[in-house]
């Protein structure tokens, strides 16, 4: 028992970072420094394909207002033939854009808060996820190495657009839905609900990384497998996996399985195998600051340098780790955990390195997702909860009161390493110009994108590519009989009205790609549709006189069940959802009533003790 | 809880049932007052007011000093003025490309109504004339090809099948225009580049060439171009107009000579007509939310305000409007 007449003085000593505000203060000024040349400059850093994004998001946002509400196909693409590039490319990003535009009311505004957004979900997302795994300190002093990481720094200020920063936030979560699988519960609902959702979140935000994250997912599965050792993970994994499948299936399922309707696989796999492997890490590339607009993306050289400092980091970590195997078991609950982040960082390394090379021309899907530096997203997680045991290790050696002093010189040499990042980070953002704010409204109104990744290959022309479609002036609608009279009547991206009228039969030619979803009405009666053999353009027979012509872009038999697959999971989930609301509600109040239990027993206690008194 | 969910949701849906909610705030890039705009052939031009959600133009007379209100089309199509005299009788000529389909619709005075489709979506409508007739043409730009597409549409917009020509210039970035800038009578293709503020003058007298092209330097970016022949010596001078200063910058085609005058505010839509045929025109603005004209006339040295009862969202229909919305 204590003096109370002398009480003991406590002496609090100071430790960086040891109060949950410092902590979260420490976070959003890493966050801010790392996204202010966006929230305070005046517009984006350009490369590559800016343009082509801005004027995806503009006409993403158009074409939904006009009630395309996903806006599969964009009406402006290849100087308006169209393409149906959102039955492909993954839109939640455009969609977040869209949001924003409906607060700002300005594109410039949007576009960077459009990049900044999944900056600031990454730290809040990959602070949970280290967490999981490690103590708060640890984590905190990873999170730098998160921020200024080239998965995130030098991706969003050095790609065009933030699509793989947001669907790496989504990777933590589907990573912290995994490693906090409570093997103990019969179904364990809050990790399946946040891997589902976390898995269809990525792959409606970007396509590669889920596709990358299913691959992944098969040695992480297996190494997690050795963790839990029971069916229950097997079950949780598999359904939370199809679940989340089935909620992204509306974009996801179409996506997939009508690649052999547009060039996609002839464009991105039978490309010379040079213009593939120059995009591995590693590979020298001197560019010349003029040949920024390379489609290779990034300048490798702060690229490389960049993943050189940052594997660095991790592989001095990792060492530590591997020297005191025998501690690692001593104060680590699940010392597997840690041989599983080795593994995986070490798979998603090599696969950034030309040592991979056979693995990617043996599994020719893989090359469908064009670059071998995707595995950055990858390195990134398991990377850093290296760092995060390794700390805590080193954390638990000092309470042994083993002389640290080498550590402590390690560690200060990373956190040079660290400056250095940092560094090449800061001269990476301002290697390449910025866009200035009023190109980046034109590029939204007249960068019409012809890419021919997406374009309908419905024609079976072999020389498909030589046709120059910006230099094609041809009406957006002609009749074969010239002196036909034609009237628009509405025009959206995916519907258009027209009156024509015509003495003799004839032929109306839509500057329309003709696409499986167009139907045409006459009158209200759906039409025969035939081709521009050349062009693949909508081409349609009239009879004589005066008709009302709709064209139409609607919903195959595929996108229709593939909708409504991802409405029924989507009211599971919901249902789930609330049950998972429920349970924590009624744990809650029975904590509350366990507590009330327990105040009132011990009132009634000390009522006795003092009644005996 | 509840209540701040479901207003919450309300303000998201907001847009759906308000349109005007899914528009951005409009940025004008160039305003082409040099067609003119004079539409009873009295020498001086007409102010003119277009309603682009409703397709009608409001606009006073000089001859009769009377306000006219004209729906021209009752579709839901978003159609842009392109006013110029296509058919050469000293009137303009009431004119509208469909931004979508491409199509143009013209009210001739000797020809009556006429229809054409040149261009489509993200193309930008640029009359020309460039066999020096005074007659304009139509034209098209495109920005994301940089190409001009000029036809020699003059008597009848339907039976002329004579090849375009194509002229590369530009990109996607510019402003673009036509205009006399040599003096020669014969439209020049001029296009402005915000990035670096220059003037690209491909000449008519040189076949359109672009090596042997003219690069000004003169602006930067968020200006307004506003070209038109202020200086009465037929040609067309370079002249922009800087919202954050609220001033007009002049480059005198044939002295090369530079100016400056402040006039306007800040929100304001600019461009140029010679309301008192003098020769020389006016330096107007068009304040979208007072409703106002102001009027500075150059020679008087006197300026004028007038307020127009017109509905919401009107542009002015004097001068052809490229513009982000």
């Amino acid at each position: 028992m204590s003096d109370s007449s002398h009480p003991t003085q406590e002496t609090k000593t100071y430790h960086f970072l040891g109060t949950r505000t410092e902590r979260v203060v420490f976070l959003i000024l890493l966050t801010m420094i790392s996204a202010g040349p966006i929230i305070f400059g005046k517009s984006i850093p350009s490369h590559a394909d800016w343009h082509i994004h801005i004027e995806h998001a503009y006409n993403f946002k158009k074409c939904f207002w006009q009630e395309q509400w996903l806006p599969r196909w964009l009406d402006a693409q290849v100087n308006g033939y169209g393409l149906p590039i959102f039955n492909y490319y993954a839109p939640l990003v455009y969609y977040l854009f869209g949001f924003l535009e409906l607060i700002f009311r300005n594109p410039v505004l949007s576009i960077k808060w459009t990049f900044v957004i999944p900056m600031i979900l990454c730290t809040i997302f990959g602070y949970l996820y280290l967490r999981k795994h490690g103590s708060a300190l640890a984590s905190a002093i990873a999170m730098s190495l998160i921020i200024f990481s080239p998965a995130i720094h030098i991706f969003i200020y050095n790609t065009n657009w933030p699509t793989s920063t947001l669907a790496l936030a989504f990777l933590f979560i589907v990573l912290y839905a995994i490693d906090g699988f409570n093997r103990n519960k019969e179904f364990d609902l809050k990790s399946f609900l946040l891997l589902s959702i976390g898995y269809a979140a990525m792959a409606i935000t970007h396509l590669a990384t889920a596709f990358l994250f299913t691959l992944m997912a098969v040695p992480y599965f297996i190494l997690s497998l050795n963790i839990y050792r029971t069916k229950r993970f097997v079950k949780f994994f598999f359904s939370s996996m199809l679940m989340g499948g089935c909620l992204a299936g509306f974009y996801l399922f179409p996506a997939c399985l009508e690649k052999n309707l547009v060039h996609t696989d002839e464009v991105l796999t039978q490309a010379p195998l040079w213009d593939y492997s120059k995009n591995f890490l590693f590979t020298y590339l001197d560019r010349h600051r003029d040949d920024g607009y390379a489609w290779a993306i990034f300048d490798h050289r702060y690229y490389e340098v960049s993943n050189a400092l940052f594997g660095l980091i991790v592989m001095a970590f990792m060492m530590v780790l591997l020297f005191n195997v025998d501690r690692i078991k001593q104060y680590f609950d699940e010392p597997f955990r840690i041989t599983s982040a080795i593994t995986m960082f070490s798979i998603s390394f090599l696969m950034m390195t030309p040592v991979s090379i056979f693995v990617w021309i043996m599994i020719k899907p893989m090359q469908t997702i064009q670059f071998p530096w995707r595995f950055t997203s990858f390195v990134l997680p398991f990377g850093t909860i290296i760092v995060v045991y390794a700390l805590d290790l080193i954390g638990k050696l000092m309470k042994e009161k083993v002389s640290i002093g080498g550590y402590k010189f390690l560690f200060y040499c990373l956190a040079l390493v660290f400056s250095l990042l940092v560094y090449v980070d800061v001269v990476n953002m301002y290697r390449w110009k910025w866009v200035p704010e009023q190109s980046l409204l034109k590029a939204a109104i007249y960068v019409l994108w012809g890419n021919e990744e997406y374009r309908p290959n419905i024609t079976g022309d072999p020389n498909w590519k030589q046709i120059n479609f910006k230099s094609d002036f041809s009406p957006s609608i002609a009749s074969s009989n010239p002196a036909a009279d034609i009237a628009p009547i509405k025009w959206l991206s995916h519907e258009r009205i027209f009156q024509v009228f015509s003495p003799e039969q004839h032929q109306i030619r839509l500057r329309t790609f003709y696409f499986p979803g167009w139907n045409v009405y006459v009158d209200g009666n759906k039409v025969d549709l035939s081709m521009d053999p050349k062009y693949g353009s909508i081409v349609v027979q009239v009879p004589a006189g005066k008709h009302k012509l709709v064209a139409k872009f609607e919903l195959t038999p595929l996108r229709k069940s593939s909708a409504y697959v991802s409405l029924a999971a989507l009211l599971i989930y919901a249902v789930m959802l609330l049950n998972l609301f429920k349970e924590k509600n009624l744990k809650s109040e029975n904590k509350t009533k366990n507590s009330d239990e327990e105040k009132e027993s011990i009132n009634e206690n000390k009522t006795v003790e003092a009644g005996v008194n | 809880m509840k209540s701040i969910f479901v207003l919450s949701l309300l303000l998201l849906t907001l847009p759906v049932w308000v349109p005007d909610f899914r528009k951005d705030k409009m940025t004008v890039f160039a305003s082409l007052s040099y067609y003119k705009c004079d539409f009873d052939a009295d020498k001086k031009e007409d102010l003119a007011l277009w309603h682009p959600k409703t397709n009608t133009l409001y606009f006073q007379l000089t001859s009769d000093g009377k306000f006219y209100e004209k729906k021209f089309f009752d579709a839901e199509l978003n159609y842009s003025p392109v006013f110029a005299d296509y058919d050469g009788d000293g009137k303009t000529d009431f004119a509208f490309y469909q931004v979508e389909s491409g199509q143009w619709i013209f009210y001739l005075s000797k020809e009556g109504l006429q229809k054409t489709f040149l261009g489509g979506i993200s193309d930008i409508p640029i009359p020309t004339d460039i066999n020096g007739d005074m007659i304009y043409s139509l034209s098209i730009w495109r920005p994301n090809a940089g190409l001009w597409v000029l036809t020699e549409k003059t008597k009848s917009i339907q039976s002329d099948d004579s090849e375009p020509e194509i002229i590369p210039e530009g990109n996607f970035q510019d402003s673009a225009f036509s205009g006399d800038y040599d003096g020669d009578g014969k439209s020049d293709l001029i296009v402005w580049r915000p990035d670096d503020g220059y003037w690209h003058v491909v000449r008519s007298r040189t076949g359109f060439d672009f090596e042997q092209s003219d690069h000004i330097q003169h602006g930067k970016e968020w200006d307004i171009i506003v070209p038109n022949d202020y200086d009465n010596d037929g040609r067309c001078d370079l002249v922009f107009w800087r919202p954050s200063e609220q001033t007009w910058y002049f480059l005198y085609a044939g002295s090369q000579n530079q100016n400056q005058i402040k006039f306007g505010e800040k929100n304001d839509i600019p461009l140029s007509a010679d309301l008192d045929s003098d020769g020389s025109p006016e330096l107007i603005t068009w304040n979208a939310v007072k409703k106002s004209w102001n009027i500075l006339n150059l020679k008087k040295h006197e300026s004028n305000s007038y307020k127009w009862d017109v509905p919401e969202g009107c542009i002015p229909a004097v001068s052809i409007i490229q513009k982000y919305e």
